[in-house]
């Protein structure tokens, strides 16, 4: 016997939760014993939930069946089926799938690519997505993908970062989420300035008194490599340690590579002016001052 | 003729699907050129589905008749009715002690709470 299509909303519920539902169907000839069971598989086979078959006996006119089913813990990818058997005398006298599928709340799931729209590659870094107010980074390949995403109508934004400290695009559009998986992708209108991970380093070092080898603090710094400068607005620390390595939101962004210049100055102390090489991951430059 | 009652268990069956049924019947004497037919009928008169009339001969004891009928594709309670003819007269009318159930559901709507 072919299913056929019975009419039913779209529901997403919490695992495990109880839910009953109505089934309004007329069953004729009147005075037939009958058994309706509604049920919900992943693949039209194996029962994932059921109600058990629920007795009644046909009218003849419509009548309202009152079943309750227990939702599974888990979802698949697009959400369970919903199934309708009626059965009367032991033969399958009408089987329905529903119209739409059942969703797990908090298991679907939204991925995607985000890809440069002048270029077709992907943008690997510097790109932030934001739905249900979560926001997730962007991998190196432009892959992102948040979890846990109740079903329902969003708005997804996509924000792209041409400067540390700046936002530069940010795009927003509607999406839709159903059960299971929710693919997104995007173009962007991508400038992103930050290198890649493996060609950024890492400046730091203590500073020192010449004389007697204690620490200095509040030594101010300035850092000028590959064109950009850098300044430790509140000096070195209490034991005259000092750190270059990006920006704390955007970590672990830092120092290109190239040559660079560290100054320090401390009022009471001759200006040091210091030539490096920054190279990848940490780069240590440790400096007395004198009198 | 007045009708016979038979015994037939209460099937239910789908609506357009073909099923065959066995009479057990004995018809005296031996050697007649018979037919029966089974037929069902909301009304006792109009046919909804018929065997047609199959023809065998009368062994003068107990024999077994198949005959096959298409279902109504109306659903409905349908009593089952045969007849036994020889030489173009009606030998025997019976009809099933139960009716076969042509079971037909509307297209369900399903409100979940």
């Amino acid at each position: 016997m072919n299913r056929q299509i019975a009419i039913m909303e779209d529901p997403t519920f919490a695992p495990g939760s109880t839910h009953s539902a109505t089934i309004d169907i007329t069953v004729e000839p009147a005075g037939m014993s009958c058994t309706a069971e509604l049920w919900l598989t992943a693949n039209g086979v194996a029962v994932a939930a059921t109600s058990g078959a629920v007795p009644f006996t046909s009218t003849g006119a419509e009548q309202s069946i009152n079943v309750s089913v227990t939702m599974p813990s888990t979802s698949p990818t697009n959400g369970y089926a919903v199934y309708l058997d009626i059965v009367s005398g032991g033969v399958l006298i009408a089987a329905y799938e529903a119209s739409e599928k059942v969703g797990i709340a908090g298991i679907s799931r939204v991925y995607g690519r985000i890809t440069d729209e002048s270029t077709g590659l992907p943008v690997s870094v510097g790109v932030r997505v934001t739905l249900a107010g979560v926001t997730v980074s962007g991998d190196a390949n432009g892959q992102y993908e948040i979890n846990n995403v109740a079903s329902g109508q969003y708005q997804i934004t996509i924000a792209t970062i041409v400067t540390a400290y700046t936002i530069a695009t940010t795009e927003t559009f509607d999406i839709t989420v159903v059960p299971g998986d929710n693919e997104c992708n995007a173009s962007v209108s991508a400038l992103i300035v930050f290198p890649p991970d493996a060609i950024l380093g890492r400046v730091y070092g203590v500073v020192i008194d010449s004389s007697t080898g204690l620490p200095l603090r509040s030594v101010i710094i300035y850092l000028s490599a590959s064109g950009s400068s850098w300044r430790n607005d509140w000096g070195t620390g209490v034991s005259g340690q000092y750190v270059f390595e990006g920006f704390p939101q955007f970590a672990p962004y830092g120092v290109p590579l190239g040559t660079g210049v560290l100054r320090f100055h401390l009022n009471g102390y001759a200006d040091k002016t210091v030539w490096i090489t920054v190279v990848p991951g940490n780069n240590e430059h440790n400096v007395s001052l004198s009198r | 003729m007045e009708r016979q009652p038979m015994t037939m268990e209460d099937p239910i069956l789908m609506a357009s699907s073909v099923h065959s049924a066995t009479a057990s019947l004995t018809v005296t004497p031996s050697g007649m050129a018979c037919t029966a037919e089974l037929f069902l009928s909301l009304n006792g008169t109009t046919k909804a589905a018929t065997s047609g009339h199959v023809s065998f001969t009368s062994s003068g004891g107990q024999q077994s008749i198949t005959l096959s009928v298409t279902m109504p594709s109306v659903g409905g309670s349908y009593g089952v009715y045969l007849d036994i003819e020889a030489g173009g007269y009606l030998l025997a009318a019976y009809q099933a002690t139960e009716n076969v159930i042509i079971p037909t559901v509307s297209l369900p709507v399903i409100v979940w709470a």
